[in-house]
């Protein structure tokens, strides 16, 4: 490269850093009594369509249409919280998690936060809040029998991220609930009033054992799986299915994630003050971006108004 | 197979037993349970090295486990008259091993591993050491305190693996000429005044209900109830006649239940987790009043902060099901004050506090509740395995009597 192509990267670089919201600057985005907040995904196929403007979106709040303003997410630090399913399955693999969660922490931004939730007889976090580039030490091992995920997920819903920042949760997990405080349905809900966006990843089950220590208790969850899917989807997030051979072959945890997190660095918040509706209860959310033929449009699909 | 052939490999076998049960035994780490069986094993362990006695075990592959059992019951039998004079200490410590192999198989899955049918492998999972290691004891005559307390580890380990029907069978008799047989009744035999044997087969009549309760999203002010409706799914598949007389069944297996645990209640050792397990029984099969209630009576009798907490968590959960979110949110932070940021509770009231407006408090709820407390197992979780919980301390209590 020579001098003057240098300058000029280096100048491009400056500029584009100038237009960046700073962390004290940039706008707060949160649902509560006043303003709505949504986080958008639009693909074309697999194609994430980039540079849209707030322009480009329509927003349906009860079926009455908002003003919004966008910003890309890639303007907006994110706290990313990892949810490695360790109940028993992943016994094996655990050399290549430790490995893959350090990879992760690596791939994140200057300003992201990163922590990691695993699961065995209780819900942990093994790493607590980092910023990006930490070098972590873990120590986690895999326990046989429960498999919290629902409270894990709960948890992991609850964070509270600052006003300036987005919640990302990728989960990877076989989706078998058993031994959670938390039923579908309140997951669902809790799902429904969260502002993270819940991204899954299907693994494959393992063994279940009977006659282990503290193994499943039989629970009568008919449609356990596909109520975290559900969940997923009312975040605006989606659940990743692929196959156990690409799961290893992908680079595994690191592949994956790398694909979901580049996908939400392209998306989208639009923010909104409600106006027109009643404020109170559940509100449907419906986006449109007419502007983008044959769009596919991933965000929540709804907000509980406070007071509801 | 030719004879010669099969004369063969027996001699091979023999060979190998033989080899085994020569090799030293001072080698630290040197040998797997599985290459050097169960005896060399017992004479490291009567010698209080408890790591290293164990240690194979803990490593051992899974499809040698029926050998060893077998080699466990037969030679280990031979073990303790090799010192007659030392028998009876022999016996106690024999008894403890078997016992803590079986707490490392149940650890890793293995307790149901039995042998192979086509190997011509006696079968003998954990089970059966258990009654091996039960028959030493009493052969000692009088039960004393170290049987007590092994008979109570042993029925511990099984509530841990939810094998029920080795501890009772059948768990609910037909008639009153049913023969019931079972561990527990061995174990109450020989300590008919401990109360924790008579709770242990309450739990074990009632464990057919040990199922978790998918509930429907609590709302406030709003009755919630099972997700699913297990009568009208039994009427569906087996038609009103016969769902009726399974119904009539549930029904007396469930009176019969409640009716073990209600006669504990008055017991001041075991009467607090009596009430709370029959608090339980009410929630699972839908009577949500009659469950707070007991769930309450059981928190303000309660003498230890585990019952405390399990009941004041079962009383939340009634009162989210019917729909008094003031009351559960009571209740759950009750529970947290009898074990700070137990996750259970803290987790389930984290929930409604969001579900009420209050999105800072839950997520203060929700982080405290992952904080690493290692070994405290939260008594809700443990729910479910019987005197599981209680396992660890009375192992301690048994190894400090033979001095290990």
């Amino acid at each position: 490269m020579t001098r003057a192509c240098a300058r000029l990267t280096l100048a491009l670089l400056c500029a584009a850093a100038t237009t960046w919201p700073l962390a004290g600057q940039a706008p707060v985005f949160r649902s509560n009594s006043t303003y709505v907040s949504v986080n958008v995904a639009v693909k074309r196929g697999n194609r994430v369509i980039a540079s849209l403007t707030a322009r480009d979106f329509r927003l349906l709040d009860n079926g009455v249409e908002q003003t919004i303003e966008a910003v890309s997410i890639e303007a907006v630090p994110v706290d990313v919280t990892l949810f490695l399913d360790t109940s028993g399955s992943t016994a094996g693999r655990l050399d290549d998690m430790k490995r893959d969660v350090q990879g992760i922490i690596q791939l994140l931004r200057r300003g992201d936060r990163f922590r990691l939730l695993t699961i065995g007889d209780s819900v942990y976090e093994p790493v607590v809040w980092v910023p990006a580039g930490t070098t972590v030490d873990l120590s986690f091992e895999p326990v046989g029998g429960i498999s919290l995920i629902h409270d894990a997920l709960s948890i992991a819903l609850l964070h509270r991220p600052d006003p300036d920042r987005r919640h990302l949760i990728v989960g990877m997990t076989d989706r078998q609930d058993c031994g959670s405080v938390i039923p579908s349905g309140l997951l669902r809900e809790l799902a429904g009033r969260s502002e993270a966006v819940l991204h899954l990843v299907e693994q494959s089950g393992g063994e279940r054992t009977e006659h282990r220590v503290r193994t499943c208790s039989p629970t009568a969850r008919p449609d356990g799986p596909e109520v975290i899917r559900h969940a997923a989807e009312r975040t605006g997030g989606e659940l990743h299915v692929q196959s156990r051979v690409l799961f290893f072959r992908s680079g595994s945890i690191l592949g994956v994630f790398r694909r979901i997190f580049d996908d939400f660095r392209q998306s989208y918040v639009l923010r909104y003050a409600a106006t027109g509706v009643e404020p109170r209860g559940w509100h449907t959310i419906e986006v449109q971006v007419p502007s983008v033929r044959d769009a596919t449009i991933r965000a929540r699909k709804g907000y509980y108004g406070s007071g509801s | 197979m030719p004879g010669n052939l099969k004369a063969g490999r027996r001699a091979l076998a023999l060979a190998a037993a033989l080899a085994a049960s020569t090799l030293p035994v001072t080698r630290p780490g040197a040998f797997a349970a599985a290459a050097v069986g169960p005896v060399p094993l017992l004479d490291v362990y009567a010698t209080g090295d408890r790591e290293r006695a164990l240690g194979p075990v803990r490593s051992g592959a899974t499809d040698a486990i029926p050998a060893f059992r077998r080699r466990l019951v037969t030679a280990g039998t031979t073990w303790l008259d090799r010192e007659p004079e030392a028998r009876p200490r022999r016996l106690l410590i024999a008894a403890l091993f078997a016992l803590e192999t079986e707490v490392i198989h149940a650890e890793r899955g293995q307790w149901a591993v039995v042998g192979s049918v086509e190997k011509n492998e006696v079968p003998c999972a954990g089970r059966c050491v258990v009654e091996w290691a039960c028959g030493l004891l009493r052969e000692r005559g009088a039960p004393d305190e170290f049987e007590r307390l092994w008979l109570l580890a042993s029925v511990a380990l099984t509530g841990g693996v939810r094998d029920w029907t080795f501890l009772l069978s059948p768990l609910v008799p037909r008639s009153a000429r049913t023969i019931q047989q079972g561990h527990l009744l061995h174990a109450i035999e020989r300590v008919p005044d401990e109360p924790r044997l008579r709770l242990a087969r309450a739990v074990a009549i009632a464990s057919r209900y040990g199922v978790m309760t998918e509930l429907e999203a609590p709302r406030a002010g709003e009755r919630t109830g099972s997700a699913r409706d297990g009568a009208r799914e039994i009427e569906i598949v087996l038609g009103p006649g016969l769902s009726s007389v399974v119904s009539d069944r549930r029904r007396s297996a469930l009176e019969h239940a409640l009716a073990q645990l209600g006669a504990l209640e008055s017991d001041p050792v075991v009467g607090p987790e009596a009430a709370a397990r029959r608090a339980y029984l009410q929630f699972r099969t839908g009577a949500y009043e009659d469950a707070l209630a007991g769930a309450r009576a059981s928190a303000a009798a309660a003498t230890t902060a585990d019952i405390r907490y399990l009941a004041h968590y079962l009383a939340g959960q009634s009162a989210q099901t019917l729909g008094d979110f003031v009351s559960a949110e009571a209740h759950y932070s009750s529970a947290l004050e009898a074990r700070e940021d137990s996750q259970s509770a803290a987790i389930a009231l984290a929930a409604l506090t969001f579900l009420r407006g209050d999105a800072d408090a839950a997520y203060t709820l929700a982080a405290s509740s992952v904080r690493v407390r290692p070994g405290d197992d939260d008594p809700w979780r443990m729910f479910l395995y019987g005197d599981f919980a209680r396992l660890s301390g009375l192992l301690d209590e048994l190894r400090g009597m033979i001095g290990r």
